[in-house]
């Protein structure tokens, strides 16, 4: 049985795209450059979530050069003239099959494998087989559209509570 | 497994199970590969229950956001499927509760954190008389207006969805899809091309999220953890930090009738852990926050009665 899975494994391993090769994502230091991964981020005016945004926007998949550190937040040379912050949370991410703690290669190729079905062509799938929950899915389809509320929205919702950065 | 079998399993890395059941003996290896798939449910509920999350492997945020989106659709709709639209009063009230603290969270964020959500945290409220809450991958939170109705304040309200935050963050909804990779590597290899088996996989781990975020809990340590973050998660945010041991004492016996407080430890004994957990002081807030604070609840509340 041994024997068998040894094979397996460096049979799947030769399939294995070099890009599902494990790499760390930068750590966001002064001078580097990080890639945006998620969408609707929003630059702000000061390093803080709560107050003035920038008008400029980010896309995910840009790219951004960081000038200055502060906590959890990075500025930025370009958009914004180097005057915008960018929360850290914008450009983390994790690579698939990035083992915590131990393992072996074989095991990491299984979880890249299974990451695989974790995907937009997956769920409609799935919806599709579930027509039952049709409208749920709408619903929830609809709260990802409206998204996180707008800056001026949380400032406003936090001055008024007394709330975080806000006071 | 014979070496026949073996090479047909094999084979199946480039044939679909339907093409792999047309072969002599391929019925058997299709057959075994969708077991196979269905063996990772069993090695969620196994890594739980031993607390073997020693060997986890990562997903992006992307395989977590479809998986969490999904999870998320099956949560709601054994809540009952009524979700409130993002237009309704207090789904817009409960967006801004969460997110202001989120926002406190990705503050607090260290090294072991989980990456902030591909499209950041949703707070989807679904109409029902449970007092219910569960965060799935991918930031999905969704909370039952049984929470609104149940709590006396914004504060209270915002110490269930701290909690659920701090699932997320630590890593809590994933860890046990991350644990199962140790599934054997037969699975691996028919994964890689065939549809069928992938879409088998997708389907257990949803099932298994599923019940692991509204059923069975994450085991004692990370709910613990999860409440102890919540509190830091208040603090930060501007809330009272003492608002989750108020709403857990008040609400102790709702244990017996299921939902929020059924999956975790008893609310006496989280209360009792919730002591030893120091937060820097929290400012007062003044008299006209409070105020704001109690109108724009009770507004939520209104909103939802009935």
């Amino acid at each position: 049985m041994i024997r068998i899975r040894t094979m397996a494994v460096a049979l799947a391993a030769l399939a294995a795209p070099a890009a599902l090769a494990g790499s760390t994502p930068p750590a966001g230091k002064v001078g580097e450059t990080v890639q945006v991964r998620r969408e609707g981020v929003r630059l702000m005016k000061a390093a803080r979530f709560y107050g003035t945004p920038c008008a400029e926007t980010v896309a995910a998949g840009a790219r951004v050069k960081i000038v200055e550190r502060q906590k959890g937040w990075a500025r930025i040379a370009s958009p914004g003239g180097g005057k915008c912050w960018l929360h850290e949370s914008a450009w983390s991410d994790r690579t698939a099959g990035e083992l915590a703690q131990g393992g072996s290669a074989g095991s990491q190729r299984d979880v890249e494998l299974a990451g695989r079905g974790f995907s937009e062509d997956e769920e409609r799938k799935y919806r599709g087989e579930k027509p039952d929950l049709a409208p749920i899915f709408q619903a929830v389809d609809a709260h990802v559209a409206a998204g996180e509320p707008a800056p001026e929205d949380m400032s406003t919702f936090a001055f008024e509570g007394g709330l975080g950065g806000a006071r | 497994m014979s070496a026949r079998n073996l090479a047909l399993a094999l084979a199946a890395a480039s044939l679909g199970c339907a093409q792999l059941r047309s072969l002599p003996g391929g019925d058997l290896v299709a057959g075994a590969a969708e077991k196979n798939a269905g063996i990772v449910g069993e090695n969620l509920a196994r890594s739980v229950e031993s607390g073997e999350f020693q060997k986890t492997a990562t997903f992006t945020m992307e395989q977590e956001y479809y998986l969490g989106k999904t999870v998320c659709a099956s949560v709601l709709s054994r809540m009952g499927g009524d979700v409130l639209p993002p237009t309704h009063p207090a789904a817009v009230y409960a967006r801004r509760v969460g997110t202001a603290l989120a926002y406190a969270a990705a503050d607090l964020r260290d090294e072991g954190s989980r990456p902030y959500p591909m499209k950041g945290f949703l707070f989807i409220p679904a109409r029902s008389e449970a007092v219910n809450a569960a965060g799935a991958p991918g930031g999905f939170v969704s909370v039952t207006t049984g929470v609104l109705r149940a709590a006396r304040s914004e504060d209270e309200l915002a110490a269930v969805l701290a909690h659920e935050i701090a699932h997320v963050q630590l890593g809590h909804t994933m860890q046990p899809i991350e644990a199962a990779r140790k599934q054997e590597q037969m699975t691996g290899v028919l994964l890689e091309g065939t549809s069928t088996v992938v879409h088998a996989f997708f389907g257990k781990v949803v099932d298994a999220g599923t019940d692991f975020v509204l059923d069975r809990g994450f085991g004692k340590a990370n709910e613990l953890a999860a409440d102890a973050l919540a509190v830091r998660i208040l603090a930060a945010a501007g809330y009272d930090p003492g608002a989750l041991g108020v709403f857990l004492s008040r609400l102790a016996g709702q244990a017996a009738k299921g939902g929020f407080f059924s999956r975790h430890p008893p609310a006496a004994e989280r209360v009792d852990a919730l002591s030893h957990v120091t937060v820097p002081p929290v400012p007062a807030p003044g008299e006209a926050a409070l105020a704001a604070r109690r109108k724009r609840f009770q507004a939520a509340q209104a909103s939802v009665k009935g």
